[in-house]
């Protein structure tokens, strides 16, 4: 008799097991595929001289720490000594004791700096931090890379990626409106021409959005390659009752787009410049065959708007070349 | 109840909230289902393939703004450049339809909102009629000058 009720419970347990696993496995209860537009690992970096890093912190050392650490920067400067895995950036008539400390975080990031020396000028790509202990600012090393220009500064109002050493100023971007005015955001004067930018409302849909058509910019690409930027206006398209869950809003907009196909689970992502991101990625095969990535990311802005990014490339694109633009127009666009 | 059926409302119960019953599961969007937030079957066409169907930018033998000498897939530069890029800015009037640089634009007050945002001293502003003189292109040239007086700077017109 208690052998008998032991093997039932069992039996018990495991269909319990069974059935907790089937709504998770329906639910596609896997890790999602890597993003293309990774904010962490294609930053947006504010160029600034170490001397005004350094001048604003023998100024002020706490207004110094509240306005700086935190952010990502490329810190142009001088190398005054390299220790290890840590490299002191000044700048030429520096007076003070003070430099910027840049430490590397793993030895693959020391190695690659190993052949510069004092002297050198270089740009500092990293996540600034104040110390506590020493007389010094602390950057986190993403990359280090040498300035080869004598004559280049680092201008105001400019930013770089460390990816091919972009540079860019965003006095040079144009500037673009959505929702009456209430979202705004920045596109290289290459994204304005006739072949490449798109208005999609009454052209190619009925969002508040553009499209822009990368393979277009230079002509080189064969396979289509497209950014769109839009305003998802919560009230237009969905009815009083429905608009509650932005999950289930950010879903039916997919479907709408792409059909009726299963969407996995959203990667949500904190960024470092303070916006948060849902991402969802999916697949969309044209007519003629092609077989494109499509890519979601959605940041919700009130119960009103979504601002919704969507990049869509052909899987047999072999690089994606313009992907520091795309990720410069995520980095700059602003909600009122 | 015998204690060896005790399990079964618990496993009833475990199914029922996992499998989310009588949650909302999706929801649609209203209005017209025939037009789709984006077409993107239409949208998505390289550009290699030459002029699509899309006529609100169907391709114009004048030159369009911004020129470049070449368009590369990056628009920074490798190295610090530290002059101002000029630019040109094309309207085009056609009746009651406006496009500035190739795009429709909903009305006057918009176009004149997106020159206010981007234009610079020393850009170039094109502006062509199709219909010579028409009320819209007469609103336009009214509202030109009041970009100008924009604190960016002075207000350069040229236009055939």
């Amino acid at each position: 008799m208690v052998v008998r009720m032991k093997s039932r419970k069992r039996w018990c347990l495991l269909l319990l097991i069974v059935l907790c696993a089937v709504p998770l496995c329906g639910s596609g209860w896997f890790l999602p595929a890597k993003v293309v537009l990774d904010t962490d690992a294609k930053k947006v970096y504010m160029d600034i001289p170490a001397q005004k890093l350094i001048e604003a912190y023998d100024s002020d050392e706490n207004s110094a720490g509240k306005t700086y650490s935190g952010g990502c920067y490329a810190v142009w400067g001088k190398i005054d000594e390299i220790k290890k895995n840590t490299i002191f950036l000044t700048f030429d008539g520096n007076k003070s004791r003070t430099r910027v400390s840049c430490s590397a975080p793993s030895r693959a990031v020391a190695e690659s700096f190993s052949g510069l020396k004092s002297g050198d000028r270089v740009k500092v790509f990293g996540k600034v931090t104040k110390g506590i202990w020493n007389k010094n600012l602390n950057i986190g090393i993403d990359k280090v890379l040498e300035i080869k220009d004598p004559d280049a500064e680092a201008g105001e109002g400019s930013y770089s990626m460390t990816e091919g050493n972009y540079t860019f100023r965003k006095s040079d971007l144009y500037r673009k409106n959505l929702s009456d005015k209430s979202v705004t955001y920045y596109i290289p004067r290459s994204w304005t021409g006739k072949d490449v930018e798109y208005r999609i409302e009454g052209n190619l849909g009925t969002i508040d959005g553009y499209q822009y058509r990368l393979d277009g910019i230079s002509k080189k690409n064969p396979y289509a390659e497209s950014f769109f930027v839009c305003c998802v206006n919560i009230e237009e398209f969905f009815a009083k009752n429905d608009r509650g869950d932005m999950k289930l809003i950010e879903e039916a907009v997919i479907r709408d787009i792409l059909g009726d196909v299963k969407i996995y689970p959203a990667r949500t992502v904190n960024t470092y410049y303070g916006a948060k991101y849902k991402y969802y990625q999916d697949g969309f095969t044209q007519s003629t065959g092609d077989r494109y990535q499509t890519e979601f990311v959605f940041q919700e802005i009130d119960e009103k708007r979504i601002l919704m990014f969507l990049y869509v490339y052909n899987t047999r694109s072999k690089n994606n070349t313009n992907l520091n633009d795309v990720m410069s127009v995520m980095y700059f666009a602003e909600a009122k | 109840m015998k204690k060896d059926r005790r399990w079964i409302p618990i496993l009833i119960c475990c199914f029922l909230l996992l499998s989310g019953f009588g949650m909302k599961k999706s929801v649609q969007i209203q209005g017209n289902s025939n037009i789709p937030l984006i077409n993107l079957e239409e949208a998505i066409r390289p550009a290699s393939w030459g002029k699509d169907g899309n006529k609100e930018n169907e391709a114009s033998d004048e030159e369009s703004a911004p020129k470049e000498e070449e368009k590369d897939a990056s628009s920074g530069s490798k190295e610090q450049d530290t002059t101002e890029k000029k630019q040109t800015f094309l309207i085009e009037v056609a009746g009651k339809k406006i496009t500035l640089n190739g795009i429709e634009v909903k009305n006057v007050k918009e176009l004149k909102d997106a020159l206010i945002e981007n234009y610079k001293k020393g850009d170039t502003v094109k502006i062509f009629d199709q219909y010579a003189e028409s009320e819209t292109y007469k609103q336009v040239l009214e509202m030109l000058p009041e970009v100008a007086e924009d604190p960016k700077g002075d207000f350069d017109q040229k236009w055939w």
